[in-house]
């Protein structure tokens, strides 16, 4: 859905603007350095010796394990926040959970009945895509508690709130009857398109 | 042009520095374990330590290397921060939202249907939507500045969206 990858897009630019700034700061430090605009930067860093001077050198042979933990921790924090930062990029994986059906018929019956949840999907599917309003439906089914997400292409010359009214809510009522679910309020993405004559007649 | 190029480079850039933190970051870790289980540099040059006593602040190499962290940080901030519509556009007071290119879409087609209309773009940032609206002259640039104008109202009314509509109408220059 839309609202994941823009959720994803933020989270990306936040990612872009923190690790600028970084490099920004680390390329202004070692420019003052260069151009000698700034002498030093504690004992270690000094613009008139070598990068790495006798008391860098001495810091880091007499904290060389502190030092390794330190390059270890910043290593795997690296690699975790660039896999992190790379699975955004990656499309969201639509997840359906099974769901447990009541028993109506028969509560004295022993067993449980239990639809797929990339059944119970295409069903809601079905059901709205057999509205005129709406051409195609994507439905995403996940635990009882949590919201539908419903993505779907809808006549532009409808206005969103009948296509609400009259198609996704009486589909919603029904299968929130069929699971004996609370009412659970949607979550849904709308794409207006252009619907050729021979669709709505 | 920008709406364009900021999020195909915004991608790009951020996919290239991902990877580039999950190389160092492997680098880091596998040097560290090596040099715990006696086995010295394994990516690394052996003689990084020597190099590191020999470069001065002032050398061609490190001013470069400066430069060029100064660069990409800039440009990843540049491209981080750069304001940028959202792809959805939500419905007042839900968990309903309409696709922003789509819509754009649909309403530049319905302006474009409207007498004296040539041609017409539509532009949703947050809050606002902006439609500019090439004109022919059948109709004067008021007629056609209110009627894309109650159509954009409309459309924002009927389907309960927060956007404020502002129409831009463009006409032809007169010839005497």
């Amino acid at each position: 859905m839309k609202r994941i990858r823009n959720a994803r897009l933020r989270a990306g630019r936040v990612g872009l603007v923190i690790f600028g700034v970084a490099l920004v700061v680390v390329s202004v430090a070692g420019l003052l350095l260069a151009t000698k605009a700034v002498r030093t930067f504690g004992d270690a860093l000094d613009a008139h010796t070598a990068l790495l001077n006798t008391h860098g050198d001495r810091l880091l042979r007499g904290h060389e394990l502190a030092f390794q933990i330190g390059t270890l921790v910043v290593g795997l924090l690296l690699a975790a926040l660039g896999v992190r930062w790379l699975a955004t990029h990656l499309p969201p994986v639509r997840s359906q959970r099974d769901a447990a059906v009541p028993n109506s018929a028969d509560a004295q019956l022993p067993g449980r009945n239990v639809v797929a949840g990339s059944a119970l999907s295409r069903a809601l599917q079905a059901q709205l895509e057999a509205s005129p309003l709406v051409r195609r439906a994507r439905a995403e089914v996940g635990a009882p508690d949590d919201p539908i997400r419903l993505r779907l292409d809808i006549d532009e010359s409808t206005p969103v709130p009948d296509v609400l009214s009259q198609v996704v809510q009486p589909a919603l009522r029904r299968l929130d009857a069929i699971l004996g679910r609370e009412d659970v309020q949607p979550i849904i993405d709308i794409r207006p398109i252009h619907l050729t004559s021979s669709r709505v007649e | 042009m920008m709406r364009v190029l900021l999020p195909v480079a915004a991608r790009l850039i951020s996919a290239i520095l991902a990877i580039a933190m999950l190389c160092a970051g492997v680098v880091l870790v596998i040097e560290v374990v090596s040099a715990w289980v006696g086995h010295g540099w394994v990516i690394l040059p052996a003689d990084l330590h020597t190099r590191f006593a020999h470069w001065h602040w002032d050398d061609r190499s490190v001013v470069l290397t400066f430069v060029a962290l100064g660069v990409v940080g800039l440009v990843s901030v540049l491209v981080g921060s750069w304001p940028r519509p959202p792809l959805t556009v939500p419905l007042d007071n839900s968990d309903i939202a309409i696709e922003r290119h789509p819509l754009e879409v649909s309403l530049s087609r319905r302006l474009q249907a409207l007498d004296g209309v040539t041609r017409a773009r539509v532009r949703i940032d947050r809050g606002r939507v902006r439609a500019t609206v090439d004109t022919n002259r059948r109709r004067s640039d008021d007629d056609v500045r209110v009627a894309a104008h109650e159509l954009l109202v409309d459309a924002v009314t009927t389907n309960e969206l927060q956007l404020d509509p502002k129409v831009e109408v463009h006409a032809p220059p007169r010839t005497s």
